[in-house]
């Protein structure tokens, strides 16, 4: 059995500030306060590739000169902003800068806001149908490549950042995390809420309001009836940070305790498939913590959710 | 279907907790009584949910005050 052993993040230092921006963008201090919720957003350096900002998160990995050595089986990023125009994939450039084995098989995993819970469930059955040790997945999705400075639906929310979860099996005992029970959907016909077609992010932002007030607690409650599980058994609920309004309407319809429903995009902003492993990386050494549930859900459209939980295993 | 005014405002209210609505404000723009586009967005959602009734993008322009909204529910929702 392979686990989640550890999950390392890189938030670029460039900030953009949502405040100082607010007249030319047509919006006041209280819609940023209390409906955005992102202060600033996060910005990488202009110089800096997707697949940089993955070797930033590698090097945060506490076990960064191990693996480096050693070598992985597997690496997957997930991105829909790749390095330049995407050949070669930025997984093979990530490849080459962390000078890999050539054992290591590497590709690229195009999806937004829900790739981080389909990239647990790739991961995960990946390296359980083929006996893999050691498996990389990467969040980097620079959306500061395409959005447009002038439109106040996006240039206000979405932030830089990437993020890298290790997966290990090992023969001893390990403590770890593993997910199970996910529920995965997509609704490709209504695809046109999201995308850029020409260059530059649109977002209709009602329309992909009323897909994440619906479907996510849909789906929450369908993986929680799998799991056999109530609202009580789980420690926390991390969605994706989409905005501070979609995360109030969601713990709302779900009529979860605020305490167990963090928000935190304050200071960066959405960073898309990173949002999630953004909140993960401290909690996962929380022994206080034992049971996660995980729901991302965008661009697609594409949704998904799992229950994350504390395990140990002792056989591969 | 008849939709009454009052049932299209508690739905707003629902939406919106931090806007109070008070009697006579179902002419009053609702911009102006501090519903911006998110607001909006939930409180259309909440009206679909209840009523059955999609507003269309293109109809916002002309839906601007909870009576005007009514009536569009009214003349839309299946009895």
């Amino acid at each position: 059995m392979s686990v989640v052993s550890q999950v390392a993040c890189h938030v670029p230092a460039g900030r953009l500030s949502n405040l100082d921006r607010q007249q030319d963008l047509g919006i006041d201090e209280a819609f940023i306060r209390d409906k955005i919720g992102v202060r600033t957003v996060s910005r990488k350096a202009s110089d800096e590739e997707t697949s940089d900002l993955c070797v930033a998160a590698f090097d945060r990995l506490t076990d960064a000169e191990r693996l480096r050595r050693d070598g992985v089986d597997c690496l997957v990023v997930c991105t829909q902003n790749p390095d330049g125009h995407g050949i070669p994939h930025t997984s093979a450039i990530v490849h080459g800068k962390l000078a890999l084995p050539e054992t290591c098989a590497a590709f690229d995993l195009s999806l937004g806001c829900s790739g981080y819970v389909y990239g647990l469930w790739l991961m995960q059955s990946l390296m359980a149908a083929n006996g893999l040790s050691r498996g990389l997945l990467f969040t980097a999705d620079p959306y500061s490549k395409v959005v447009d400075p002038n439109d106040k639906n996006t240039a206000v929310l979405f932030g830089d950042a990437a993020s890298v979860t290790l997966f290990e099996t090992r023969a001893e005992p390990v403590q770890g995390w593993q997910a199970r029970c996910f529920v995965l959907a997509t609704r490709g016909a209504d695809g046109a809420a999201l995308h850029n077609r020409q260059g530059l992010l649109a977002m209709n932002g009602r329309a992909v309001f009323n897909f994440a007030a619906t479907v996510v607690p849909q789906q929450v409650t369908e993986c929680l009836k799998r799991a056999a599980l109530r609202v009580e058994d789980v420690d926390l609920f991390l969605f994706h940070q989409g905005s501070k309004y979609i995360i109030d309407t969601l713990q709302r319809r779900l009529e979860l305790p605020a305490q167990k429903v963090p928000l935190e995009v304050l200071e960066h902003g959405n960073t898309v498939s990173s949002s999630i492993p953004l909140m993960l990386a401290e909690r996962l050494a929380d022994q206080k913590l034992n049971r996660i549930v995980l729901s991302g859900f965008g661009v697609g459209l594409s949704w998904g959710t799992c229950v994350l939980e504390r395990v140990q295993s002792t056989r591969r | 279907m008849a939709v009454s005014v009052e049932e299209v405002t508690g739905l707003f209210s629902k939406a919106c907790p931090a806007v109070t609505f008070s009697k006579g404000d179902e002419e009053r723009p609702l911009k102006d009584l501090g519903v911006d586009s998110l607001d909006m967005a939930n409180a259309l959602l909440e009206i679909q949910e209840r009523f059955g009734v999609i507003v269309p993008d293109e109809e916002m322009g002309n839906l601007q005050t909870i009576s005007a909204i009514t009536a569009y529910v009214s003349a839309n929702a299946r009895g």
